[in-house]
C-alpha cells in the first residue's frame, strides 16, 4: 500500500505496529520481510519515488575538519535511498574486524563474524548477487584465468568483492511494497522528532512532517530508525522534547565515532613484462566478481595496521575507461555551499545503465599492461572526535541540519604504507616487479593525506553498538540503550568499519533485526 | 737496462688501463651497478635518483668499495669476488634480492620498496656515474 502524505489531513494520526523511519537499503530489506505477516508496517520515507531537488536539499549540512564531500551528495534521500548511486561493491567483513584490538582504541564488536554469517547470505538475494562465495578456489573452478597474483597468502591475501547489478531497491523492490496489504508506505512523510513518553523509556510516537506544511504523528509498537549513517544519529540528538540531549543521548555517545573508508590512489605497480591480471580488472556491469589484495590477519596483528585493501587497475596514462558512471571528481570534495552534485551522479549512473541495457555492448577485452595503479581502501578507526552533531540552521521543515565534523590520525596512513610495503614486498618475492609510492607517500615521517584522500560515501558508526551503554548508542540487537523499543539500522551501528564497502553487511544486520523483532512481536502476541 | 725498464713501464701502463676496463666488461661489475629489475621498468636517471637518496638515509655507506663488498657479502659474512664473471655475479645478486624480499629486508627509498641490496646497487649506480 501507499499513501502519498501530502495528500492527507494535517494532524492525521497513523497507527501501526511497527514503524521504519527511512526507505533505504536497511529500511526496505526491513520491510521486505514483513510482508504477509499479520502485524500492520509503517514504511515512512521522506521523498518521493524519485529524485528532487527540494527534497534532496534537506541532507544539506556543515563540514567541518578534514575535507568531505558536501553532506546532499553523498547520500539520497528518496524510495531505495543511497542505492540509487550504488556503485553494487559487495564483500562481507573479515572475522579481525568484529575483534578487540588493542592497537585499535574502540574497536570489537559485542559479536564475531559468524552471527552474520546467515544473514549474509540472505543479503547476497536481496542485493541480487552471486553464490556466498568468497574464497578465490570457488571462482576459479569456473574460469580457469580467475587466479590471484602469486604472493604469499599469509602476507597478502586474495579478497573478493562481488558486484550486484547494482540492485536499486527503489526500482527493484517498489512493487513488492506497494502490493504488500500489511506494510504502508508514506512517502512525503519527514521524520523530525522521534517521541518518548514522559520518563523517557519508550517511544510512542514520531512527528511526521513535509513541505505542505502538514504534521502527522504515528504511533507504534516498535521503530526502527534506518535513515542512514549520518541522519540516524542527527534523528536521534534533534528528539530532545524529553531528554534534553536527544534520544540515547545520555552518555553523550550519539553521533560520535564517525567513520569512513579512505580511499585513494596511493602506488604504481611496475612489471618487467606485460600481465593482463584479469581476476582483479573491474568492468562496471560486467564484472561479478574479482579479487582485491587485503593483508591477511595475521600481519594486521604483527604490524598493528587496521583492515585496508587495494585494488588493481591498469595506470591512467593507458587506461580504458572503467570509472564508476557516477564517479566522484576531486573538486567536488573541497567544494563549498549549495552543490547538485547529486543529480550529475545519479543521471550519470541512469545513463549509463540505460546504454547498458538498451545498446548491449560487448565486454571490454582485458588490456595487457606493465604498469598498473593500486587503489586502496583503508579502514577508518573510531574516534569520538569525529562525529555527527546539531548545526544552529534548520532545514525548511524545522529540523536542525546535519554538522559533520570529519577527522582521523596517523594509524591510517601508517596503515596505507605498510600495505603497500607489504605489496611490494610480496611483488619482490614473486618477481613479477616493484612498488612505488605516490610521491606524497614517500616522506615516512609525513602524518598527512593529501586532500584528495576521500571516503566512499560509507557512513558509519555515529549509533555504534556496544554492550556498554556508556561506550555505544545501541546493544547487540540494535536497540538503542534504554529505550525499550527503539531499535537503528544501518551501518551507523558498526563498531568499526573493517575495509569491505558497508552495503552487504548493512543489509544483513537489517535482516537479522527484522528477525530479532518477529521473534520479539511474536513473544508478545502469546503472551 | 733502461730498455728493460722502458718495456715494463709499457706493460704497466697498458695493464693499469685494461685491468679495470676487462673487470668491469668482462667480470661481474656491470651486473653489481645495474639493479636489473628496476632497469627493466625505470631508467639510468631514476636508478642514480634512488641510488642518491639511499645515500643520504646511509651516509655511512658512500664509499663504491664499501658498497660494492656489501652487495656481493654472503650470508656468513665473507664477500664474493668482483672478479667473477657477469653470470655468476648477476646470478648471486637475484638471489640475494630474492632473500632480501624473503626476509624483509627493505628499503623504501622515495616510494620504492626495495630489497637493501638493490638500493646498494642504485647507490654504486650513482657513485659511478658521478
Amino acid at each position: 500500500m501507499h499513501t502519498d502524505a501530502r495528500q492527507l489531513e494535517n494532524n492525521t494520526r497513523i497507527a501501526g505496529d511497527v514503524c521504519i523511519i527511512g526507505a533505504g537499503a536497511a529500511g526496505i530489506s526491513i520491510a521486505l520481510e514483513w510482508i504477509n505477516s499479520p502485524l500492520k508496517v509503517i514504511l515512512l520515507e521522506s521523498g518521493g519515488f524519485d529524485y528532487e531537488g527540494e527534497i534532496q536539499d534537506l541532507y544539506r549540512g556543515k563540514r567541518t575538519g578534514l575535507p568531505y564531500y558536501p553532506l546532499e551528495s553523498s547520500r539520497l534521500r528518496y524510495f531505495g535511498g543511497s542505492t540509487g548511486h550504488w556503485a553494487g561493491f559487495c564483500s562481507p567483513l573479515d572475522p579481525i574486524d568484529f575483534k578487540s584490538r588493542d592497537w585499535v582504541p574502540h574497536s570489537g564488536w559485542p559479536f564475531g563474524a559468524e552471527t552474520l554469517a546467515p544473514y549474509y547470505k540472505r543479503a547476497h538475494h536481496l542485493l541480487e548477487l552471486s553464490e556466498f562465495e568468497y574464497d578465490w578456489r570457488y571462482w576459479n573452478k569456473k574460469d580457469p584465468d580467475f587466479e590471484p597474483l602469486p604472493f604469499d597468502e599469509d602476507v597478502i591475501i586474495p579478497k573478493l568483492w562481488q558486484f550486484s547489478a547494482p540492485t536499486r531497491f527503489g526500482k527493484r523492490y517498489r512493487k513488492n511494497i506497494l502490493e504488500a496489504s500489511n506494510v504502508e508506505l508514506f512517502t512525503y512523510a519527514t521524520v523530525t522528532s522521534v517521541n518518548a513518553d514522559q520518563y523517557g523509556k519508550q517511544v510512542t510516537s514520531v512527528t511526521v512532517k513535509n513541505m505542505t506544511g502538514k504534521t502527522l504523528r504515528v504511533d507504534a509498537r516498535y521503530f526502527v530508525i534506518a535513515t542512514g549513517g549520518i541522519q540516524n544519529a542527527a534523528l536521534l540528538l534533534a528528539s530532545n522534547n524529553v531528554m534534553p540531549h536527544g534520544i540515547g543521548n545520555d552518555h553523550d555517545q550519539v553521533g560520535r565515532y564517525f567513520m569512513e573508508h579512505l580511499e585513494i590512489t596511493a602506488a604504481d605497480l611496475l612489471l618487467d613484462r606485460p600481465h593482463y591480471f584479469s581476476a582483479y580488472m573491474l568492468d562496471f556491469f560486467f564484472t561479478k566478481v574479482r579479487i582485491e589484495m587485503a593483508v591477511h590477519e595475521k600481519q594486521q596483528v604483527l604490524h598493528k595496521i587496521l583492515n585496508a585493501t587495494a585494488a588493481i587497475s591498469v595506470k591512467e596514462s593507458d587506461q580504458h575507461d572503467n570509472a564508476a558512471p557516477g564517479n566522484r571528481k576531486e573538486d567536488e570534495i573541497t567544494s563549498t555551499g549549495k552543490s547538485n552534485q547529486s543529480d550529475k551522479h545519479l543521471r550519470g549512473w541512469e545513463t549509463a545503465e540505460k546504454y547498458y541495457h538498451e545498446q548491449k555492448p560487448e565486454k571490454p577485452k582485458p588490456r595487457q599492461s606493465t604498469a598498473f595503479e593500486l587503489f586502496c581502501r583503508i579502514e577508518q578507526a573510531p574516534d569520538p572526535d569525529s562525529r555527527v552533531t546539531l548545526d544552529i540552521e534548520k532545514d525548511p521543515l524545522g529540523f536542525p541540519r546535519a554538522a559533520l565534523h570529519w577527522k582521523f590520525g596517523s594509524l591510517e596512513r601508517y596503515t596505507l604504507r605498510k600495505l603497500l610495503e607489504l605489496i611490494g614486498q610480496q611483488a619482490g618475492l614473486s618477481g613479477l616487479g616493484r612498488l612505488k609510492m605516490k610521491d606524497w607517500l614517500a616522506d615516512e615521517g609525513d602524518a598527512a593525506f593529501p586532500s584528495t584522500v576521500a571516503g566512499g560515501w560509507h557512513h558509519m558508526g555515529t549509533t555504534r553498538m556496544h554492550d556498554d551503554k556508556k561506550q555505544g548508542v545501541v546493544d547487540a540487537d540494535c536497540k538503542v540503550h534504554g529505550i525499550g523499543n527503539l531499535y537503528v539500522a544501518g551501518s551507523s551501528c558498526f563498531a568499526t568499519a573493517g575495509a569491505a564497502n558497508p552495503t552487504l553487511t548493512l543489509v544483513a544486520m537489517a535482516l537479522r533485526l527484522s528477525d530479532y523483532l518477529k521473534q520479539k512481536l511474536g513473544r508478545c502476541e502469546q503472551t | 737496462m733502461k730498455r728493460k725498464t722502458f718495456i715494463l713501464s709499457i706493460f704497466g701502463a697498458l695493464g693499469a688501463f685494461t685491468l679495470p676496463s676487462w673487470l668491469y666488461f668482462r667480470t661481474g661489475y656491470k651486473a653489481l651497478v645495474i639493479p636489473e629489475m628496476l632497469s627493466a621498468i625505470s631508467t639510468p636517471q631514476m636508478i642514480s635518483e634512488i641510488g642518491a637518496a639511499y645515500l643520504k638515509q646511509h651516509p655511512g655507506e658512500g664509499d663504491s668499495e664499501k658498497l660494492s663488498c656489501l652487495i656481493l657479502a654472503t650470508a656468513d659474512g665473507n664477500s664474493i669476488s668482483v672478479r667473477r664473471n657477469a653470470l655468476s655475479i648477476r646470478s648471486f645478486i637475484k638471489n640475494k634480492i630474492r632473500e632480501d624480499f624473503l626476509h624483509h629486508r627493505l628499503r623504501v627509498i622515495d616510494g620504492w620498496v626495495l630489497s637493501h641490496t638493490e638500493a646498494r646497487q642504485c647507490a654504486l649506480h650513482y657513485l659511478k656515474k658521478s
